[in-house]
């Protein structure tokens, strides 16, 4: 699985952090303004989705809930909102932080001739490892930045260079 | 597990609804116009455009980037558009990875032979006009039915 870019969103849907892997371009480079308005896009769907889980299931089988355990522990509190986007050229995995931060790592796909049942869900495992660690890096590199003001566009260069460290 | 079946058509309209259940019969277009189904198709057509715009479309990628499915933590939508953008879309709970071969196969044999070569069936479904030709019901029905996807199994 390579990582072609990381996005970091605040609470509010703002784009606030971005990189992209240079290895393995993989996805089109957009305006700045795309950007923006991609990040926005995504910053609704989620919330749109989170809204439609009791109603796309309901009355199906009441007695069973389909989460994994292991997906109700952990720092994701991503439960009910947009996961993952699958398409032919790229797919795409969002976290969510206790405190609304989002962040989104758009992937390598799957080759379709892997699919078998629960190959994506290994694949979303992977993502949220990946997602503890840039979680981890957030927290030291940018929260204890005594500069850094919440919700604002994240310019440290340390971060930086962990980050592509990581995700290269 | 399958949850439910819509079809959109190119006016964004929802033409068919059918709601599985393993309690009872399910359902069928019941809830065309409820906010659900207009929610999804905003989605759908947000995260199109999405993977449209991302996706590397040289020719060496392999050509225009398809939407193939997204995921929640509790349910996987599965996406279909064909050439004249009727949308086919399949919800099933998230172990389920790949169902294309399925939407294709309900456009290809269920919808072409039912609805499109049928001549008494409307070119263009207008306001509120529904798939409602018994023959694609109960045909889709029991081939869903019959997959290995429909229990979950």
């Amino acid at each position: 699985m390579a990582v072609y870019s990381l996005y970091i969103l605040n609470k509010a849907g703002g784009l606030i952090y971005q990189s992209d892997n240079d290895r393995h371009p993989g996805v089109n480079k957009l305006t700045a303004n795309d950007y923006l308005v991609l990040a926005g896009t995504l910053h609704g769907v989620h919330a749109i989705t989170s809204r439609f889980t009791t109603s796309m299931i309901h009355s199906h089988d009441p007695n069973t809930t389909n989460i994994p355990a292991s997906r109700l522990s952990g720092p994701n509190t991503n439960k009910s909102g947009l996961q993952s986007i699958e398409t032919d050229h790229f797919n795409l995995y969002v976290f969510q932080t206790l405190t609304g931060i989002k962040f989104i790592v758009v992937t390598s796909p799957i080759p379709t001739t892997n699919l078998g049942r629960g190959e994506l869900n290994v694949q979303l495992e992977l993502a949220n490892q990946l997602f503890k660690d840039l979680y981890v890096l957030y927290s030291d590199y940018v929260m204890k930045d005594p500069f850094y003001s919440i919700d604002m566009p994240i310019k440290n260069p340390h971060f930086d260079s962990k980050i592509k460290q990581l995700i290269n | 597990m399958l949850y439910s079946f819509y079809i959109f058509d190119r006016h964004c309209n929802c033409i068919y609804h059918r709601r599985f259940s393993l309690v009872d019969d399910g359902a069928t277009n019941t809830d065309n116009e409820s906010d659900v189904a207009k929610l999804l198709f905003g989605v759908l057509y947000s995260l199109k455009n999405i993977s449209s715009k991302l996706g590397d479309q040289s020719t060496n990628a392999g050509g225009f980037n398809y939407l193939k499915s997204f995921s929640t933590s509790s349910f996987r939508i599965h996406f279909l558009e064909t050439l004249s953008n009727l949308k086919f879309v399949l919800i099933t709970d998230n172990l389920i990875d790949n169902v294309r071969s399925v939407l294709w196969e309900l456009y290809s044999t269920y919808y072409l032979n039912n609805i499109a070569l049928n001549p008494l069936s409307p070119v263009d479904f207008k306001g509120d006009e529904k798939i409602t030709n018994p023959n694609f019901i109960s045909q889709t029905d029991q081939f869903l039915r019959s997959l290995p996807v429909y229990g979950g199994q």
